[in-house]
């Protein structure tokens, strides 16, 4: 194989305990979204547009749906001969076998994988965050400034700023102070949990890191922290898009929901930017004589007999005659039966609303309510 | 021991599909809202567990080898067996009458010979229907024939159509081609199993008048096989023209038919485009219509096929109607009656409206 520039590290382990229900069977990244995608095809999509062809994905918490949805990689082009997916869960040792502790550890876990494909540079993703980057731009700004970390950051209110780590720069964008969540932030930049190392670099903080018994093996609490304090260049590079990281329910719903504006902040039907993702095989979506569909956007497998307003139907959801949908979030496979209602609701994949059923409430500012995967609610 | 082996033949037209076939075979017009007519054949023999399929290709096979590509999302991407594309040496062959003609066959021996199977699955792609072969097969067995063919009884058949006369105690009397439209008639759907060394047999007794069709070949020695007929009862349809076509087409709108056809455990299988999910804008209106990924809607769909990635601007109105992949209908256009070819631009305001009997046909050309 040809020697690589630059690879990625696609961290997927995580649970995302706040989304609730959704992640009980699944971790985060593989959590549908917008329909036919799940919230990994997103930095995965970055990263073929982006010409990254080789791209690690390190898993933990249930990983099932996860690995199986990768699989090859074919569905984001990642099956070519001189690029591929590894699916890295963590693995057992002579000295015996331990789970990944930490961001930095599940990379420290995995030096062998990336000597293997002796890159320059490494790029750290999170397999969680919605947005549409092209990481090559980056890339030559790390080349340019010969930094041996570039941050991508992102401008934040100050408000917000006490829940990200926050960086301090001087006038080159050179990173002068990293606080992880301060209580009294002093700047706005924001870390956006994206990292292009220099892979000696990289390597050498990371075995250090290992051995250091009190570190927590995190990227921003301890990695980042001691580049800093060794005096290496670290430099923050400016993303001016649009970027979320899906943490809570109310963030999910808002996040899904703002795909049915005019003009959306992640645009699903942009070309050059294509969204990739491992279609499944389903027939076009059927809208019966008695269906309606506003402002809705619906997959493929759908069958409609009822009432879509203002919601988001994934693949193979059933809405049989009578039944209303409105502003609801609806995964793939439900099933809303005869009559039944749902408003403000996210049903979990495979999940059923029983004839007559009603699920949810219009009245303002009441609370999103969310049915978890296969749950049938009567 | 892979039993059966399936070959489809993409190599006919039919001057009865007009614009429809100008770029394209049949086998490659593109039907119910994200599929070609290939499709259905194709997925019938993969999900009936065939994982040796040749496919006999037309002059034009520009839009078939863009479909097929390597097989992969057919399942047929593999290192035992696959798709195997095998050249069409008949040109010109677009009387409506033969589908699978004994040249085309014989120029590709090797592929009979080198394939490990001792029944094939004869199709072509004029036949929509959703069929497991193995039931077939197991009845092939069972009847201890040479060959199997797959019909339906009442159906309609159009000018070239096989049909089958039997006599009074069920047994096949004849074979026939029809020469106008007919109705209820035993109408043979283009699928046959058949024994693998009888079939290079045939091939070998006509290699030196092979312009013949195979059907024909066969109703010439019928006495010389043991013939079994399977009657398939579900929903099936031959497309021979441009009427056939759209009356067919609409016809999936139809609740039944639409979860017969697409719904069930054997999936239909086609290029995967990885569109992004529709999107219906306030503006739009839909009622009885199959539409494919990619498309933004703000006009009115009634009873209508729509193709991926159509754009269908506000105040449209599309009925009855079938817009292929890309078109883009212009504001308060109104569509009625029509097939959109791919591509098709409708300017705003524009009006377009064939007739039930005589639906219009829009292309860039």
């Amino acid at each position: 194989m040809q020697k690589k520039e630059c690879i990625a590290m696609l961290l997927a382990g995580g649970q995302g305990s706040r989304l609730k229900a959704l992640t009980k069977r699944i971790a985060k990244p593989a959590v549908s979204f917008g329909g036919k995608y799940r919230i990994i095809d997103f930095a995965l999509s970055n990263c073929v547009n982006s010409d990254i062809n080789t791209v690690g994905i390190l898993t933990q918490y249930k990983p099932y749906l996860l690995n199986s949805y990768i699989g090859n990689g074919e569905g984001w082009d990642l099956d070519g001969l001189n690029g591929q997916v590894s699916l890295l869960p963590p693995y057992y040792t002579e000295e015996g076998g331990s789970w990944y502790n930490g961001t930095a550890d599940a990379i420290y876990k995995n030096i062998d994988f990336i000597d293997e494909m002796n890159p320059e540079y490494v790029l750290i993703l999170s397999g969680d965050h919605l947005y549409k980057m092209d990481y090559n731009d980056m890339l030559k700004y790390h080349k340019k400034t010969g930094a041996d970390l570039t941050v991508s950051v992102i401008n934040v209110t100050l408000e917000e700023a006490s829940r990200f780590g926050i960086m301090s720069v001087d006038s080159d964008l050179r990173i002068t102070k990293f606080t992880e969540k301060p209580k009294k932030p002093d700047s706005t930049l924001a870390s956006m949990g994206i990292y292009i190392f220099t892979w000696s670099v990289l390597r050498k903080a990371l075995i250090e890191d290992s051995s250091d018994e009190k570190s927590e093996h995190d990227f921003g609490k301890n990695i980042i922290p001691n580049l800093l304090g060794e005096g290496k260049k670290l430099l923050a590079y400016e993303f001016k898009g649009y970027w979320k990281d899906i943490g809570t329910i109310d963030s999910y719903y808002e996040a899904t929901m703002d795909l049915l504006k005019d003009n959306p902040h992640i645009d699903i039907f942009q070309k050059d930017q294509k969204v990739f993702s491992n279609s499944n095989i389903s027939p076009p979506h059927f809208v019966g004589n008695s269906g309606k569909v506003e402002r809705s956007l619906i997959c493929n497998g759908c069958i409609i007999d009822g009432t879509v307003i203002n919601s988001i139907l994934s693949s193979n959801v059933i809405v049989e005659k009578g039944a209303e949908v409105r502003d609801s979030i609806l995964l793939p496979n439900t099933k809303v039966r005869k009559g039944a209602k749902v408003v403000r609701a996210i049903t979990g994949e495979g999940s059923e609303i029983t004839e007559k059923a009603k699920l949810g409430s219009s009245a303002k500012n009441a609370e999103i309510v969310l049915i978890g995967d296969n749950e049938v609610y009567k | 021991m892979e039993r059966l082996a399936g070959l489809i033949s993409t190599n006919y037209n039919n001057k009865k599909f007009g614009k429809l076939i100008s770029h394209r075979p049949i086998a490659a017009i593109p039907f119910g809202s994200r599929y070609r007519m290939i499709d259905f054949p194709l997925s019938n023999m993969v999900n009936s567990g065939i994982t040796n399929v040749g496919i006999i290709t037309p002059h034009l096979y520009r839009s078939i080898m863009d479909h097929l590509g390597s097989g992969k999302d057919f399942g047929l991407s593999r290192k035992n067996g696959g798709l195997f594309i095998l050249p069409g040496t008949t040109y010109g062959y677009d009387l409506g009458i033969g589908k699978f003609s004994i040249r085309d066959c014989y120029g590709n021996l090797q592929f009979f010979d080198r394939i490990k199977a001792d029944r094939l699955v004869l199709s072509t792609c004029s036949k929509i229907y959703n069929i497991d072969f193995r039931d077939v097969d197991e009845y092939h067995i069972q009847k201890e024939a040479n060959i199997t063919f797959v019909y339906q009884k009442n159906a309609t058949g159009d000018a070239g159509d096989i049909v089958f006369d039997f006599n009074e105690k069920g047994k096949l009397k004849s074979i026939r081609r029809l020469k106008k439209k007919e109705k209820n008639v035993c109408l043979y759907l283009d699928g046959t199993v058949i024994e693998k060394n009888v079939f290079v047999k045939i091939l070998d007794w006509y290699k030196d008048n092979s312009y013949i069709d195979v059907m024909d070949a066969i109703a010439e020695n019928l006495d010389r096989f043991s013939i079994a007929t399977y009657e398939f009862t579900g929903f099936a349809r031959a497309i021979s023209s441009i009427e056939d076509y759209i009356n067919v087409s609409l016809e999936l709108l139809d609740d039944k038919v639409m979860r017969e056809l697409f719904t069930g455990d054997r999936l239909i299988h086609t290029k995967i485009h990885d569109a992004p999910p529709v999107k219906y804008f306030e503006t739009a209106k839909v009622k009885n219509a199959l539409v494919g990924t990619g498309s933004l809607i703000k006009g009115q769909i009634e009873n209508s096929i729509i193709f991926r990635d159509v754009i269908i601007e506000e105040g449209a109105k599309i009925k009855n109607s079938v817009i292929m992949q890309r078109c883009k209908i212009g504001k308060k256009a109104v569509i009625e009656n029509c097939i959109c070819e791919k591509s098709v631009v409708i300017d705003d305001g524009e009006v377009h409206k064939g007739t039930e009997k005589k639906p219009a046909v829009i292309t860039n050309d």
